[in-house]
């Protein structure tokens, strides 16, 4: 239990510090505001007031949900399809050698070709964002998978087959662990690229979502908007990020943490 | 009994042994003992069912067999405690019926109960390797495979931990096989020592020591080891440098 409380307050104090590094850019972005004026960069509190203005009326509510369900869901999709077809090349060889061209590939397409192939067969719909986020973050997803599974340990799954452990356990106790260590930085990259393509695909294909406000804000010449927006964005980001992937990385992977305070000790202690 | 009968192992197309045949006797220490390569570790590995022979047999009478490690091949991502549990986990066992058991034995083997809930991480190296044995020692073995458990730590550490493994060994009955390319090491922990060369390829000599394991004088484990060393195929097998270094 009081593991628990002084799991959370820590956790609270490493956000306190990345405050701190928010704060800093905020400050940087008013002094740029005050070299450059309103048109070109205007004051935060302009933007976080457009913000505020916007969440009031609902359309930053309606526009934030249409942009997460197309971030999010093409996130999942791409997370479940990635991992599950990277473990299989991880385990094979030969799958993983007929597989890796075709990410090479993959990657090598910039997601703004994979909006206009979208654009073409989905026309303005939603289901141009979550195509392209899926395509796009793919291949992250399973390249982290296809590492975590080739790096796997021979000698814990020796040790684990001598103690006679089921196939079962060996995966869930041995293999799992460690390619979740893996998947975890390559989904964390993955929704993060996942929120910009998103975007950017609303932008140019459909009339709802953040990044079809951003356009009318653009066609409007509405820079406060449109640095509302982007706050927006980063704001869902940043929730998302620390609030459901970081704790959850963090519960998974106690293992590589040092409980603050007595790690090197710990470890320095001889025996 | 353990026997390996006229085993043969190659891989990749090399021969790592041909035709090797030893047989060891119930709840006796037996080291093997020679230059790396000689195959020492495979004729472990296929007592422990890792490797098949690809001709020959293995002819175990043992059912419950633990093997410790040269690394500890702890799971990094289980507490100590949990590790020390894991093939008892895996027999089925439920967490309930064998926490006291594992206290117990980790305060046998000179662990700190609050170590338990330690990652691996946060142990020592002989910590570590305490918890790996006791690993293999929580399931009840019937034999008891160790390849090179010892090397990797300092002496004075190595030696408690030796004197230790042969305590929990003569007071459980165990059989154990012992690999070590230390002559002194063997000398003074084991029952057999069987010597082991890359040229020829095989065993060369077997040696029954006097005395019981673990409560041989120094002197006497020397002596041994010198005599051991003035047999031709021995000395051949540890190399001139290894015998001016003794």
């Amino acid at each position: 239990m009081i593991g628990v409380i002084k799991g959370i307050a820590v956790y609270f104090w490493s956000v306190w510090g990345a405050l701190v590094g928010l704060f800093l850019f905020v400050t940087l972005w008013e002094t740029g505001h005050a070299v450059y004026g309103d048109f070109i960069l205007p004051a935060p509190a302009d933007a976080f007031a457009r913000l505020v203005g916007f969440i009031r009326d609902g359309s930053a509510i309606s526009a934030a949900s249409d942009t997460a369900i197309r971030a999010i869901g093409g996130f999942a999709v791409s997370g479940l399809i990635g991992s599950l077809v990277g473990v299989m090349a991880g385990l094979s060889m030969t799958a993983a050698r007929a597989v890796r061209p075709v990410v090479t590939v993959l990657l090598g397409i910039p997601p703004i070709a994979w909006i206009v192939l979208a654009l073409l067969w989905f026309g303005p719909t939603g289901m141009t964002p979550m195509f392209t986020v899926i395509v796009t973050s793919i291949p992250i997803t399973f390249a982290g998978a296809v590492e975590g599974t080739r790096t796997l340990d021979r000698e814990l799954e020796d040790m684990a087959r001598i103690f006679r452990a089921s196939r079962l356990r060996i995966f869930v106790d041995v293999h799992l662990p460690h390619i979740l260590s893996y998947l975890f930085p390559a989904w964390i990259t993955a929704l993060g690229m996942a929120w910009k393509v998103a975007v950017m695909a609303e932008l140019l294909a459909t009339s709802d979502g953040i990044g079809a406000r951003m356009a009318t804000a653009r066609v409007n010449l509405d820079t406060a908007a449109t640095m509302a927006w982007i706050v927006a964005v980063v704001g869902l980001l940043l929730a998302v990020e620390y609030l459901v992937l970081e704790p959850l990385k963090r519960r998974t992977e106690t293992w590589r943490r040092r409980p603050a305070g007595q790690g090197s000790s710990a470890q320095m202690r001889r025996m | 009994m353990l026997a390996w009968k006229s085993v043969s192992v190659s891989r990749m197309g090399q021969e790592i042994f041909s035709d090797i045949s030893l047989e060891i006797g119930q709840g006796k220490i037996v080291s093997l003992v020679g230059p790396s390569g000689c195959g020492k570790t495979t004729l472990l590995m296929i007592a422990a069912g890792l490797i098949d022979a690809d001709s020959g047999s293995l002819e175990c009478d043992f059912r419950n067999p633990a093997m410790v490690f040269q690394e500890p091949r702890l799971l990094p991502w289980k507490r100590a405690g949990d590790n020390m549990a894991f093939g008892l986990a895996a027999r089925g066992q439920r967490r309930a019926d064998f926490q006291h058991r594992i206290g117990a034995l980790a305060v046998t083997l000179g662990l700190d109960l609050r170590d338990l809930d330690k990652y691996p991480h946060e142990l020592s190296g002989g910590m570590r390797q305490r918890v790996a044995l006791g690993r293999a020692l929580v399931i009840e073995p019937d034999l008891l495979l160790l390849d090179e458990p010892f090397s990797a730590l300092d002496v004075g550490l190595r030696q408690e931990l030796q004197d230790l493994m042969v305590r929990q060994i003569s007071d459980r009955g165990l059989t154990a096989v012992f690999i070590t390319h230390d002559l002194i090491e063997a000398a003074r922990i084991s029952d057999v020592i069987v010597v082991m060369d890359r040229h020829p390829r095989g065993i060369v000599y077997q040696h029954q020591m006097s005395g019981t394991p673990g409560c041989r004088a120094e002197r006497d484990i020397f002596n041994e080891v010198g005599d051991l060393l003035a047999v031709p195929v021995v000395a051949r097998a540890f190399g001139a440098q290894d015998t001016d270094r003794l």
